[in-house]
């Protein structure tokens, strides 16, 4: 194959691409998940989760949420750029990246909105 | 302990010379593999020496990377740079010379590293919070520096950047996909740069064992520009050893292959060494191996940093001589191995993983990626302004 035809395609296939992965990123939308449900499978992918904050904890330049829904309970880390106030008894629903910390899985938040229905 | 810890240098050197002689096989990927098996390899091990292991391998795989790289033209993303100088002379019948070029970088630059390590911790103590809110403009000035720097044309390079980091923000923002960087990386600079080797059929003459001659004061102005640039990019996320070694090589006006190589190599290895610094003081894991190495170790002690220079110090000396033995082996049999069977062999390799580890999503992203890493190859612009896939998402975090 010449060399112009490969940089052709090679430029299709990555301008494509790249609108497709984008797209992606864009209309899928994170799985849901019961906190029971939630293994090391789900380890660095990004899910969403619903429940009620029963401790909050302010640390320096993060919160530590506990969060307990219908099956189990979690610990969201929340970084201090959330402009949101969060209170015990709060219903929440977090959409963030699983991750481990001292052998114990933990949800990362990338968006935490509060539920009306609290 | 001691003996332990032994063992885990040189199983990390052993490993450092498979990850480091197989084209397309990143370290981060390793790293990777490493902490899955470190669920269970904890229940036998101390943390400590796992992460021996990791920095074993890793600083050997920073001085046999320059093998593949120079004598078979398969560079990983911190050796791009090295590949026109070393391949200029394996062409000249001098690739062992190349190779020792990288390696005597290389170990002298983890000697003077470790030299001037005390004075190091309090600067990157220092500086780290000064700079700290300067992030993204650092970058953004450095990525323009970059750039202004493309031989070829700036405004290719400048596409290819921006294109790589929409690459990025899409990659990063796919919410099912595990470990974004194995699919991205591995197809930016690992399977693109194999299959643009695999269409270049050049002959390789045969090889003289030469030792390379360098003058003492040029050396050390050399080494002393690695190191600064060293120190400063070491920290910064995104920025990698081919985007130091561009910096460090501005101030001259000309400098040949023969220093070019001894620079690349010295900035290779010592970018890998300040990581360790930085996660030590200021806790930031800066590349894969260091992301491994605070997720194994709970808290660094004073202790646990003096076993990892330590470590540093002993792999870096068996990696030379490593090194050194290999590139002799490599400049004998170059002319026989059957190199596209090679490439083909590794290929299959790396897709199996990324199917293994990152599902049908991650396959998709390696194909783009791998076809977006083979356009600056064909355009012959420098393949590190790819490295926007990840400048680009760092400077959007740290300014959105």
């Amino acid at each position: 194959m010449n060399e112009k035809r490969l940089l052709k395609i090679c430029l299709v296939i990555s301008i494509l691409g790249i609108f497709l992965l984008l797209s992606i990123a864009e209309f899928s939308q994170p799985k849901y998940y019961q906190i029971n449900d939630i293994t090391d499978k789900q380890l660095d992918t990004q899910i969403k989760i619903e429940g009620t904050i029963t401790k909050t904890k302010d640390l320096p330049g993060l919160f530590l949420l506990d969060l307990k829904d219908n099956t189990s309970k979690m610990t969201v880390v929340a970084f201090k750029d959330f402009q949101i106030n969060l209170t015990k008894g709060e219903n929440i629903s977090v959409t963030g990246k699983i991750a481990e910390y001292n052998n114990v899985l933990e949800i990362i938040a990338d968006e935490i909105t509060i539920k009306n229905d609290s | 302990m001691i003996l332990e810890l032994l063992i885990a240098i040189l199983l990390g050197c052993f490993t450092g010379i498979i990850t480091g002689l197989t084209p397309g096989l990143h370290i981060n990927l390793v790293a990777v593999l490493t902490f899955s098996a470190s669920y269970f390899l904890l229940n036998f091990i101390s943390p400590v020496t796992i992460s021996v292991f990791i920095i074993a391998m890793s600083i050997t795989h920073t001085f046999l990377d320059a093998l593949p790289s120079i004598f078979l033209g398969a560079p990983d993303s911190d050796q791009v740079l090295s590949v026109l100088p070393g391949h200029r002379l394996l062409l000249e019948g001098r690739g062992y010379e190349a190779v020792m070029l990288t390696a005597i970088g290389s170990l002298a630059a983890v000697i003077l590293t470790l030299m001037i390590t005390p004075l190091l911790i309090p600067f990157v103590k220092f500086t780290y919070p000064l700079i700290k809110d300067y992030i993204p403009y650092i970058l953004i000035i450095s990525s323009i520096f970059l750039i202004s720097k493309e031989h070829k044309s700036r405004l290719l390079a400048l596409i290819i950047f921006l294109l790589s980091g929409t690459l990025g923000i899409a990659v990063f923002n796919l919410p099912t996909l595990k470990q974004p960087l194995l699919p991205l990386l591995s197809g930016l600079f690992g399977i693109s740069i194999l299959i643009v080797s695999l269409s270049e059929k050049s002959k390789i003459p045969p090889q003289k064992i030469t030792n390379p001659k360098l003058e003492k004061k040029e050396s050390a102005k050399v080494l002393s520009s690695g190191l600064i640039t060293s120190s400063l990019c070491g920290f910064l996320p995104g920025i990698g050893p081919a985007e130091a070694a561009i910096i460090a090589s501005s101030p001259f006006k000309k400098i040949t292959s023969e220093y070019f190589l001894l620079l690349t190599g010295a900035i290779n290895t010592v970018v890998m060494v300040i990581s360790f610094i930085a996660l030590y003081t200021i806790d930031k894991a800066r590349n894969g191996s260091v992301v491994i190495i605070s997720k194994i170790m709970e808290k660094i002690t004073f202790s646990d940093f003096i076993i990892f220079l330590a470590a540093t110090l002993v792999s870096a000396f068996i990696a030379y001589y490593l090194t050194k033995g290999i590139a002799r082996i490599f400049s004998s049999i170059i002319t026989k191995i059957n190199y596209q069977k090679l490439c083909i062999g590794i290929i299959i390799f790396i897709v199996a993983i990324v199917i293994i580890l990152t599902g049908p999503l991650g396959l998709l992203v390696l194909l783009i990626s791998t076809a977006f890493g083979i356009v600056p190859s064909l355009l012959g612009i420098a393949k590190n302004h790819m490295m926007g896939c990840l400048i680009i998402p760092v400077i959007l975090y740290f300014l959105l």
